[in-house]
């Protein structure tokens, strides 16, 4: 048996995904709640440019917690090593996401949602730009029905809480826990 | 078969269209061209004609266009969705059927476009034609719900994968409405236009 072979990606189980987000948030709270209120606060203070590299940071915060390991909300700084990919990779999205908007909106959308998951690329995998959205767009075609149910889901979730005053303190943490869950299982890590 | 008689059948017979549709089931392209394209041209077209009467013909042609996308979005976005959100209730749905179904089940809203027609300047007659509009388009969850009969959806599962089906459809729209409503706005504002 080839211990090395990568294991085929299973089919997305929302239910259990949202489970095991919940469960996962709920051990350590304060620290993913303390870790996002950081990614809101100084990426709107930065206007955006610290946003990629902040959250790439509580990705990597959702990882270690994944593990088992303790987590800080302060951990989320460690993105910043990943400062000129994760910036590099947020401008292009934001870019052609635009661009592909104006082009009568589908081509925007069709960016947006084949290249979601290149800052997790960078968190989890050390991918350079390049790589990490070439990975993003391979991932987003091989899967593209479970992707799309999954932002749906996502979206959903965040609507819901934004409804209510401290609901995005609580929704946003947990989709991105359920998208950072999620991307092991779409990629049968 | 032409669309119209396709279209007559979806309405007046939905099972008898859905047996034969979902048995068979085009390819999404062969859907999007013979189907999809013509009736989603329908709203995007009277939003044109309304446009033209109010005298705004760039704002008429950007969110004619705007319209069609949409509406095309939303049906690109259930039939691949479709499949993925069967999986969760363990039923097998093939990509093909996916969208068969979801072309069916968005016919009614497709329909409704010739509402778009009358001006948002007659408040009253707007909102009640949005509204049966609206009305008109949940026509589309019983053919939704039939088609899943016809595929022989364990019976337990179906209301639930019919709502869950209903939530991310609104969910799409949502997204690419507000998406839209930016746009157009961008591109109107660069144009100078009105």
């Amino acid at each position: 048996m080839d211990v090395n072979a990568q294991r085929a990606p299973a089919p997305l189980d929302l239910v259990s995904l949202g489970r095991d987000a919940w469960q996962l948030f709920v051990r350590q709270p304060a620290a993913h709640i303390g870790a996002f209120a950081i990614v809101l606060l100084l990426g709107t203070i930065t206007a955006g440019l610290l946003t990629p590299a902040l959250l790439a940071g509580y990705i990597r915060v959702v990882d270690r917690a994944r593990r088992d390991e303790p987590v800080h909300a302060t951990h989320v700084f460690d993105g910043l090593a990943l400062l000129a990919p994760t910036l590099l990779v947020g401008l292009i999205y934001v870019v052609a996401v635009a661009l592909g908007s104006l082009l009568i909106l589908l081509p925007g959308v069709v960016i947006a949602v084949g290249w979601c998951y290149a800052l997790w690329f960078v968190a989890l995998e050390g991918h350079q730009t390049g790589a990490a959205l070439r990975a993003a767009w391979a991932l987003a075609r091989q899967q593209t029905g479970s992707l799309l149910l999954l932002l749906v889901a996502v979206v959903a979730a965040n609507l819901v809480g934004g409804l209510f005053v401290v609901g995005a303190l609580l929704s946003g943490p947990l989709a991105l826990i359920a998208l950072t869950l999620a991307f092991d299982q779409l990629k049968g890590r | 078969m032409t669309l119209w008689r396709r279209i007559a059948d979806v309405l007046r017979a939905p099972t008898a269209r859905l047996q034969d549709e979902l048995a068979e089931p085009e390819s999404p392209v062969a859907l999007l061209t013979s189907v999809v394209l013509p009736l989603t041209a329908i709203r995007g077209l009277a939003v044109l004609v309304r446009s033209l009467f109010a005298g705004s013909v760039l704002a008429g042609l950007v969110l004619g266009a705007g319209n069609v996308v949409l509406q095309l979005g939303t049906w690109l976005g259930l039939g691949l969705v479709l499949p993925a959100l069967a999986r969760q209730f363990t039923v097998e749905l093939s990509d093909r059927r996916a969208f068969a179904l979801a072309t069916l089940a968005l016919t009614p809203m497709w329909l409704s476009g010739v509402l778009f027609l009358l001006p948002e300047d007659w408040f009253l007659a707007a909102l009640w034609s949005r509204i049966l509009a609206a009305a008109i388009s949940l026509y589309g969850v019983a053919i939704f719900f039939r088609g899943l009969v016809v595929l022989d959806v364990p019976r337990q599962v179906r209301p639930a994968l019919t709502a869950a089906a209903i939530g991310a459809t609104a969910v799409l729209y949502l997204v690419l409405f507000a998406a839209l409503g930016l746009t157009s706005n961008v591109i109107l504002l660069l144009s100078g236009g009105d």
